[in-house]
């Protein structure tokens, strides 16, 4: 009876809220682009025309007597030497712009929701730990905090990259651990104001541990908080990682965005004007990271009441 | 207020000494024999050796660190492996500094002008043509990669149009140039990389500033103002902005690291001679001790900035100081 109770309630609160969410229009077209993306990474292999655009096999050749050198612009013609069509050009080896752009969204995703994912775990137990444990823990947890927050995070994965070396599981690990000062700091600053109040002690009066009260009550009421703030880490994490790419940290058997520009960039596209071998990852890249932003920025009105009524 | 400054001067040393430790261990985790990287190859066991003696690599690691803390101190950064064989890191770095600062200089505040205004102009007619088109300007700048649109900068205005240099800090034969030529040669090769520095980091302090200036025009305060008839010009730049300002300062302080990246990214692609480039080309030769010494200055440089912002916070809101 109670459990029907808390579900209904539980529905009827996210239905409020996807309301208001709707409502704001901005980012819920950034939810409706986050989707697309979402339905691309998962369905590439069947949307692109190359299916495995880095494999040799899938790879044009430079055909000088039938007008085919790479790279080669938009075309909807079936190329002689494989026979796919390449619907935005080549790039300087003959793989499939298209394709690869594609196949990029995998890579982007993958890094900015799993690096995220590392962010707030560590963020979130660091600042819980601090925020409930105070005194000592807090003190030492914050300063550590600080230390992270004032390293300049760019060198830092610049060089850590350097030092690992270019894995594509490096490339998440390096961003994760460069992005959870601020998580933990939030987290604190609402498990700080969380802890004092009436039901916390109740809760303990009857009996609860520790762990019992962090779980059921203190996370609950942080998550709403985070909820905004990771949102825009994804869209951090996912830039980062187009910049590692860019300067070559990244792992080269990766598809990404980052390395398209990356291979475009170290081969004269910018130079020669091959517009559509740079266009392509470009605005995925710009496309994706303000879809993430918008929907952040839109969350952050959401679960903010006090923001909502201006 | 002094004991605030004090307590905050304690925090700086302490993270200090905490930096220096963190830059000394961030470079022994790499695997192999420290050495073997300070060598070339072709290098002698005899050679190793004096290596190893000079940067004390047979101690335990603590009295490593304690010896690279006394390094540090007296300015002595080691010797370049990589960009510039065997010479003084110290050496190589004054230059460059010269370079970044002008380049960042210029570039922040022209970027906190343009964000205050965008972010205070939009907050001020929120939900009307001025608001959409300044934050649309400025999301789309935010979510662009710094390198993305400093390399269309450098295809458009180098490239196709020739307007300015492709690449470089100054002219080849900058060194014979009078005192007027050298500004004017380097104004010319700044052009391109401060406008794509500018905008990059302009777009986040937009954001903010409008943020932070709709909360504050919803308070009571501005309620009462208006009710007392005192002219809306006044409001905004007299009542609102004074603690609309605030959160600017901090994301300011704390978008240090970020300015950084933007730098390194601005300065690879405009070729531009600072810290970024150099950066970049320690990594591409693996210069270890080049890096250590590039990512210590940097890290130094955000924790003074830090420091810096946290005082002029106290300034401007004594409340933190209780």
């Amino acid at each position: 009876m109670v459990q029907t109770e808390k579900y209904r309630l539980m529905v009827k609160n996210a239905k409020k809220t996807w309301k208001v969410f709707r409502s704001n229009r901005l980012g819920f077209s950034g939810f409706i682009v986050l989707i697309a993306f979402a339905f691309i990474a998962v369905f590439a292999p069947w949307l692109s025309t190359v299916p495995q655009p880095n494999n040799i096999g899938s790879m044009e050749d430079n055909l000088l007597d039938l007008g085919w050198v790479n790279p080669l612009p938009p075309s909807f013609s079936p190329s002689p030497y494989t026979g796919f069509v390449h619907p935005l050009g080549t790039d300087h080896i003959g793989r499939d712009v298209y394709s690869m752009t594609l196949y990029g969204t995998r890579a982007s995703l993958e890094v900015g929701l799993i690096a995220t994912l590392i962010s707030v775990a560590l963020g979130a137990s660091i600042g819980l730990g601090a925020g409930y444990f105070g005194r000592v823990t807090d003190e030492v947890l914050m300063r550590v905090t600080d230390f992270f927050l004032v390293l300049p995070w760019f060198p830092l994965m610049i060089v850590m990259m350097s030092i690992l070396g270019k894995e594509f599981i490096w490339v998440i690990v390096v961003i994760g651990i460069t992005g959870w000062p601020s998580t933990a700091r939030i987290v604190r600053s609402q498990v700080l104001t969380i802890k004092e109040r009436q039901f916390i002690e109740r809760a303990r009066a009857v009996g609860a541990g520790d762990g019992h009260i962090i779980r059921k009550h203190i996370l609950p009421n942080v998550m709403p908080l985070m909820f905004a703030n990771t949102v825009l880490l994804i869209s951090l994490a996912i830039f980062s990682e187009a910049f590692l790419d860019f300067f070559g940290l990244g792992d080269p058997r990766v598809i990404s965005w980052g390395s398209m520009l990356e291979a475009a960039y170290a081969n004269g596209a910018f130079d020669n004007n091959a517009w559509w071998w740079i266009s392509a990852p470009g605005l995925a890249i710009v496309l994706m990271v303000l879809s993430f932003s918008l929907v952040g920025y839109a969350l952050d009105d959401v679960m903010n009441p006090k923001l909502r009524r201006r | 207020m002094r004991s605030f400054i004090l307590r905050k001067s304690v925090y700086l040393v302490i993270t200090l000494f905490a930096i220096i430790a963190f830059n000394f261990f961030l470079f022994r985790i790499m695997p192999g024999d420290p050495a073997a990287v300070l060598v070339p190859r072709s290098g002698d066991e005899a050679l190793k050796a004096l290596v190893r003696e000079r940067f004390h690599l047979n101690d335990p690691l603590l009295t490593q660190l304690y010896y690279y803390i006394i390094q540090v101190f007296s300015g002595d950064f080691g010797v370049s492996t990589g960009v510039l064989k065997n010479a003084e890191i110290s050496t190589i770095l004054g230059p460059k500094i010269f370079n970044t600062v002008i380049l960042v200089g210029i570039g922040t505040a022209l970027a906190i002008y343009l964000g205050v205004l965008i972010g205070k102009v939009a907050a001020w007619r929120r939900g009307k043509l001025a608001d959409t088109l300044g934050m649309g300007f400025a999301l789309v700048f935010y979510s662009m990669p710094t390198f993305l649109f400093a390399l269309v900068l450098l295809m458009v205005f180098a490239g196709t149009l020739g307007w300015f240099p492709l690449k470089g800090a100054t002219s080849q034969d900058y060194n014979e140039f009078s005192l007027m030529d050298k500004i004017g040669d380097r104004a010319y090769h700044l052009v391109l990389p401060v406008i794509a520095f500018t905008l990059e980091i302009m777009a986040e302090f937009a954001i903010i500033m409008r943020n932070s200036l709709t909360d504050v025009l919803t308070e009571d305060y501005i309620t009462t103002a208006r009710a007392k008839g005192v002219p809306s010009k006044s409001i905004l730049n007299d009542h609102a902005m004074k603690n609309a300002l605030l959160p600017v300062v901090t994301v300011m302080a704390i978008s240090v690291g970020w300015v950084l990246g933007g730098t390194i990214m601005v300065e690879i692609v405009f070729s531009y001679d600072g810290l970024g480039k150099l950066t970049w080309d320690a990594v591409l030769n693996l210069d270890y001790p080049l890096l250590q010494a590039l990512f210590l200055l940097m890290a130094i440089a955000v924790l003074v900035a830090n420091f810096v912002a946290d005082i002029v916070y106290t300034y401007l809101d004594p409340r933190v100081t209780i």
